[in-house]
């Protein structure tokens, strides 16, 4: 490797590896995981390096990589175990057997104003344990539609998913997260 | 006309089917139908709109690399580093 070209990947090692982690464990939510994905971007980028075109920031072309790595873990991922739908049906415990709303859940109006409700950490605290009660299946989808705002079709096709598990994990997921808001937020006081 | 009717179960299905893939002409008119006669479908739909405002806002907002020590990067840094010569 060309001289300036290490000097240059060792640069991007130091500034990058600590980002590059955070969003890789976010991603897959297993830190040794994270690490494998960040060093094998790096020796991608080492093959790579000299034709990468300067057109796009070192950084924006690092996190490219690093996606490809995450999207491709995915992959091997969703081969091994393939029944996304399993985990549990919330509406099961949701609706009557006919298809109505049981009492308990029917949805209430969200009181306060809600705004500003991410600006209320006590709020975000309990939106946070919410999400972290969904399956992780059903929070990879949410994480690749809402973080990356990737289309439904890239989506499908990073978690091999076709459209139909694609939208009833979605929509059971967002059951679960209202039921759970509800809950513990909009009516904790009731 | 009592095929056009839907119960609330799949009302909210497709109130976040159209969110996330989008609907049929046929699911649009079922879903408008229920949803201007039941109060609380109704509601899921707000509601249903807001949960995505927030889940946008909440898991779009940028890295926190507070999950990892400056210590753990720098470790894995080293590695990578040691590795490349």
């Amino acid at each position: 490797m060309a001289l300036d070209f290490d000097q240059e990947l060792t640069q991007w090692v130091r500034t990058y590896t600590k980002e590059m982690l955070s969003w890789a464990s976010r991603r897959t939510s297993n830190v040794a995981v994270a690490e494998d994905l960040v060093q094998e971007t790096f020796l991608v980028a080492a093959e790579k390096i000299s034709s990468f075109r300067r057109d796009s920031h070192p950084r924006t072309w690092l996190f490219g990589i690093l996606n490809n790595k995450i999207a491709e873990h995915y992959r091997n991922e969703s081969r091994m175990q393939t029944s996304s739908l399993e985990p549990e049906d919330p509406a099961l415990g949701i609706f009557s057997n006919a298809g109505d709303w049981k009492p308990q859940s029917v949805p209430l109006p969200w009181q306060p104003n809600d705004e500003h409700l991410l600006d209320n950490a006590l709020f975000v605290r309990v939106f946070e344990e919410c999400l972290a009660e969904l399956p992780q299946e059903w929070h990879r989808c949410l994480t690749s539609k809402f973080i990356e705002n990737r289309s439904a079709e890239d989506i499908c096709q990073e978690l091999g998913l076709s459209t139909t598990n694609y939208w009833q994990i979605i929509h059971r997921a967002k059951l679960k997260m209202r039921t759970c808001l509800q809950h513990h937020w909009f009516e904790k006081d009731k | 006309m009592k095929f056009m009717m839907i119960s609330c179960k799949r009302a909210t299905e497709l109130v976040d089917k159209r969110r996330a893939v989008g609907l049929s002409m046929l699911e649009r008119l079922k879903l408008g139908m229920h949803t201007a006669m039941c109060d609380a479908c109704r509601l899921y739909e707000e509601q249903s709109t807001k949960i995505d405002a927030l889940l946008g806002k909440e898991l779009g907002k940028p890295s926190d690399p507070g999950n990892v020590t400056d210590e753990h990067a720098a470790q894995l840094a080293e590695r990578i580093l040691s590795k490349k010569k």
